[in-house]
């Protein structure tokens, strides 16, 4: 933190105390509007990856009826995790890249005419693996939350005329949100410290906060790397705090 | 920026002062005194050690090893990434962690700033005549704009002075970086950086995601044709000349000429050799390893020269083992480290003493030696080493404008 | 009965089974639940009360069988359709809503306004003794406050039918009494029909109808308590309705005057026949004999007699419970009055003491004799 008030040179940096890297950060266009994306991006992940993460726990809580299966199918979303990431993200080329699954399917199904750069080195293909990514950060908690829920509740609201989509949106969705939130966190702080997706899927073309911090600091840029950085934390901080008093509105955390 | 004389920082701070005073009194070599003096003890019979930190190119187990065998002298290795070098030796406090680091030719101006260095005496390198004259001669063939590499190896005492008698680094690894293809998707060869803006290849080329690599290969594009002057040089521009290759850069982004930006090693093959991208600026183990995998891939010949880095030892100001490194450096100038790192196209700037042993180890090319095929023109796109080490566009280093640079580069990045 | 000539069926099960992978939760059983009754299905645990009660829900399906609601097959109709609201035990009150949005969830998945299911849900609060609670969290309320909220939250949508099943079972002794007493009072208040599961017969004889008796997935017996009670139609719901002590017995002939001699194992007495249920000489048969209708006698003061020794006592308030063992090792028991006991009247002598040699006898007219299922 304190680097982040040191004069920065190309050679290294001394202490001379001063606020230009905040204020050159605070003025810099590129920089907000890196902001102004990555918040975007984790908007649209969140969006997406809570309507997928909520589908799927439900259907591993309730749809799954035998109780080995259910265990198994939430234990398989965090088996990619065990994997290194560069290895984890180098398999999206033979799925995603020119020559890939994807393409090589579509256009034998004479969908594309020829391969399309669409899946690969694109926001959209970021974005989608941002969300398949860390999806499993929301279905976890959500899952727990559904299985922990008393059953005589959902059999009191169907006999009170719940429907079960009803009783999904009137009952287990209010009550898994505690769930969901802390899905939301583990997600936001996760995406706002990612560097390499936006780099090994995104192409590098798009970048998202972390992924600038770094290169500063990568390129010696100390101060500079500090500065953006507090201004990340206070962001991060920010959106953790504000989603936790979200899920604490109704004390069932 | 080299040429000009260090001008003593605004500010100065409390290890570089404590650092130049080191300096002072390792000149009268009264090192251990002031050592014995601290601890209050004497003690007269030092025991001689090697710790030496770097990255992974250049810290090699085996060579740590044969480098005891040989001299007595215990060794340690570190590896750490590039970018943590120096902050580890300025920033983290760690300098006396080690004696030395196997520098790159552009992080010597810092640490030589922050005042974390010690020279070494030219007398004590006994390979010191052998050396490439780019290192070591002025004005020799394969310099760039700025002196470089000779005005990184020498203090500016030994240069002002003529004596070249002291330097801060010994160089003990170099190569040039250049483009890699292939020939399949391109159709052809190609000799120019231009090849990367050619409009023929869009959405197909891929650049490292470094400020200090693609403007300088757009400004060394341009002066290369003479549409464009630079007012500082390749590897150190000024402002405006930032402002030239960064606005040609985006101008070309938006028209879709790049299909991502490359920052790991194994991602650069994957991407080549699946054929993500037709080509991209490289470095060489890249291009030799999509080939070695059968990919018709050609690592560059540039008209406009290569983007020219060395490693090399530098000592730590701190450090009480002036004689293991001094011993190290005259170590990778012999055949063994030459040889441990020449599959990875990475070359000694001593090539007449480790010629023997290089014609002693194996090349990708059964049949060719190491010599041969690295060194005296064998691979079918790789000139003689004296032909590459007169082919520089630019010499690596951190330009004045690193800052500005930088952001203007996040300003192409994020646009 | 005639159950089937009633029209106004608002439960009908027909031979339903229900089976659990190798279990048989419920065993062909049928019955039928009048309009306006209040109906408690009784049994141990595992004998498939809760089962039937689901069934009528709609959150089980039956393996084999109809049922029916309100004369219609509702094998199609998912619970949420049924409008069989039902009271929990755990109460279940959402824990995401306050009491008054408990109160008045049904509504509101009725598409009720919310101004008017607000209104109506202060209403039903105040009918369950709850007004002005309606802003606060179940996890504030007492357990007897939740389960009204539970109640008003089931009458809510004015059902016509309300399910309970063991509602009133995590409730203290004089709280469960004080609510069968306001259960009843609403039932009357709503002519609404309850079906109300309990493991209680206690609970079930102080507030049904009727009553059905279930074990291990069979029907023992439908009737009301009275005829459970006093006239069980089998050795199971003799045992398990009222303390009775149970006899193994043959008749060996009749009297003149309708009484039938019977052979026990310990010894020969003389029992009546109770109308409807002829006995068979010669046939198995049991004598039940409810605790009540046990004492102390002199020997030779009746022919139905038989002597022991007191193995153990339980005192209960207003009565105590002795465990007489006989001579085959068999323990009955014997209810008499607590003032029996402690009355002033009684010398010290009179007073029961474990070990003490007793003997117990019991009026024909106050046993009952049963002819056993073949």
């Amino acid at each position: 933190m304190l680097f982040s008030f040191w004069t920065g040179t190309s050679v290294g940096m001394h202490s001379e105390l001063t606020t230009s890297n905040y204020t050159n950060i605070l003025t810099g266009r590129t920089f907000w509007e890196t902001v102004r994306w990555t918040l975007q991006v984790l908007a649209i992940v969140l969006a997406c990856s809570t309507i997928i993460g909520v589908l799927v726990a439900y259907f591993a809580a309730r749809v799954v009826a035998i109780e080995w299966v259910r265990t198994a199918l939430v234990f398989l979303l965090f088996v990619p995790f065990v994997v290194s990431y560069v290895i984890r993200m180098i398999t999206w080329i033979p799925l995603f890249g020119r020559a890939g699954l994807l393409n090589t399917a579509l256009t034998e199904a004479n969908i594309l005419d020829e391969p399309s750069d669409l899946f690969l080195y694109t926001s959209p293909s970021m974005v989608t693996a941002l969300i398949f990514l860390y999806v499993a950060f929301i279905i976890g908690p959500t899952f727990f939350k559904l299985r922990q829920l008393d059953e005589d509740l959902l059999r009191a609201a169907q006999n009170l005329g719940a429907s079960p989509f009803k009783t999904f949106w009137s009952v287990e969705l209010p009550l898994a949100r505690p769930g969901i939130v802390v899905g939301w966190i583990f997600v936001s702080v996760m995406i706002l410290s990612d560097f390499a997706t936006e780099r090994i899927i995104g192409g590098g073309l798009s970048p998202l906060l972390a992924g600038t911090v770094w290169r500063r600091a990568e390129v010696l840029l100390w101060p500079q790397a500090s500065a953006q950085a507090a201004v990340l934390v206070v962001i991060t901080l920010a959106i953790a705090a504000g989603l936790l008093r979200f899920a604490q509105l109704e004390r069932d955390l | 920026m080299n040429q000009q004389p260090i001008q003593e920082p605004r500010g100065m701070s409390r290890r570089r002062f404590l650092a130049n005073t080191g300096y002072a009194a390792l000149g009268v070599g009264a090192v251990p005194t002031l050592l014995a003096a601290c601890s209050g003890t004497s003690e007269p019979e030092h025991q001689l050690q090697l710790r030496t930190q770097g990255i992974g190119t250049t810290v090699l187990d085996p060579v740590l090893a044969q480098f005891t065998a040989e001299t007595g002298i215990p060794a340690t290795g570190t590896q750490v990434g590039f970018g943590e070098m120096v902050p580890l030796w300025i920033q983290g406090g760690y300098q006396n962690q080690w004696d030395v680091m196997e520098a790159q030719g552009a992080q010597i101006a810092p640490l030589v700033e922050a005042g974390t260095l010690q020279p070494i005496k030219v007398a004590d390198i006994t390979h010191w005549d052998s050396l490439l004259e780019v290192f070591r001669v002025p004005g020799a063939a394969g310099q760039d704009g700025d002196g470089h590499p000779f005005t990184q190896v020498y203090t500016q005492e030994a240069r002002d002075s003529g004596a070249l008698d002291e330097v801060w680094v010994v160089p003990t690894v170099w190569n040039g970086d250049s483009i890699g293809y292939r020939t399949d998707l391109v159709g052809g060869e190609l000799d120019s950086y231009a090849a990367l803006w050619d409009p023929q290849f869009a959405g197909q080329v891929a650049l490292f995601n470094s400020s200090l690599r693609a403007p300088m290969e757009v400004l060394a594009t341009f002066v290369g044709t003479g549409e464009y002057q630079t007012e500082g040089t390749i590897g150190n521009p000024s402002r405006n000349d930032v402002d030239f290759a960064i606005d040609f850069l985006i101008e070309r982004k938006r028209d879709g000429q790049f299909r991502l930006l490359w920052d790991d090693f194994g991602h650069a093959i994957e991407i080549l050799d699946t054929g993500e991208v037709s080509l991209m600026n490289a470095w060489e183990p890249i291009v030799r390893e999509v080939a070695a995998r059968g990919k018709p891939a050609v690592y560059g010949t540039i008209k406009e020269g290569y983007n020219m880095w060395f490693h090399g030892i530098v000592l730590s100001a701190d450090s009480p083992n002036y004689d293991a490194a001094v011993a190290y450096a005259n170590f990778w100038h012999e055949g063994f480290a030459p040889a441990e790192v020449a599959n990875q196209g990475y070359m000694t700037p001593t090539p007449s003493v480790a010629q023997a042993a290089l014609q002693g180890a194996d090349s990708p090319d059964a049949g060719v030696n190491a010599w041969d095929y690295w060194y005296n023109g064998g691979g079918r796109d790789r000139g003689s080493v004296d032909d590459i080490a007169s082919r520089a566009a630019w010499w690596w280093q951190f330009p004045d404008e690193s800052e500005y640079l930088e952001s203007r580069w996040q300003d192409f990045v994020a646009t | 009965m005639g159950e089937s000539e009633v029209p106004a069926a608002v439960v009908e099960f027909k031979d339903v089974s229900r089976r659990f992978g190798d279990t048989l939760a419920l065993d062909s059983v049928s019955f039928a639940v009048r309009q306006g009754e209040f109906f408690s299905i009784i049994g141990p645990s595992g004998s498939g009360k809760t089962t039937t009660v689901r069934m009528i829900a709609g959150l089980e399906a039956p393996t084999v069988g109809t049922v029916k609601l309100f004369g219609k097959n509702v094998a199609a109709v998912p619970p949420h359709r049924r409008g069989t609201p039902m009271v929990f035990q755990s109460y279940a009150l959402f824990p995401h809503l306050n009491i008054r949005d408990n109160v008045a969830y049904g509504l509101r998945m009725r598409g009720v306004a919310k101004p008017e299911r607000r209104s109506r849900a202060d209403d039903l609060l105040g009918l369950v003794g709850l007004e002005g609670l309606g802003d606060r969290r179940a996890e504030q309320l007492s357990g007897g406050q939740q389960q009204r909220v539970a109640l008003a939250r089931a009458i809510a949508t004015e059902p016509r039918v309300v399910l309970l099943d063991e509602a009133l079972g995590a409730l203290d002794a004089a709280l469960r009494i004080e609510m069968q007493v306001e259960l009843k009072r609403l039932q009357k208040e709503l002519a609404c029909t309850f079906i109300h599961v309990t493991h209680d017969q206690s609970e079930a004889i102080a507030m049904a109808d009727r009553i059905l008796v279930l074990q291990g997935g069979r029907l023992e017996q439908v009737g009301t308590p009275a005829e459970v009670f006093a006239r069980p139609k089998t050795r199971f719901v003799a045992a398990f309705v009222g303390q009775n002590n149970l006899m193994d017995a043959t008749s060996t002939g009749t009297t003149g005057d309708g009484l039938h001699r019977i052979h026990t194992p310990l010894g020969d007495f003389l029992a009546k026949e109770s109308d409807g249920h002829p006995i068979v000489v010669g046939e198995p048969a049991t004598l039940i004999v409810r605790a009540d209708a046990l004492r102390r006698v002199t020997p030779g003061q009746t022919p139905n007699q038989f002597g022991g020794t007191i193995a153990g006592a339980r005192y209960s308030g207003t009565t105590v419970t002795f465990l007489v063992k006989a001579s085959d090792g068999t323990e009955y028991r014997m209810e008499e009055p607590e003032s029996l006991t402690h009355n002033e009247c009684h010398s010290e002598g009179d007073r029961l003491r474990i070990g003490d040699d007793v003997v117990v006898g019991w009026d024909a007219d106050h046993a009952y004799l049963m002819q056993q299922p073949t």
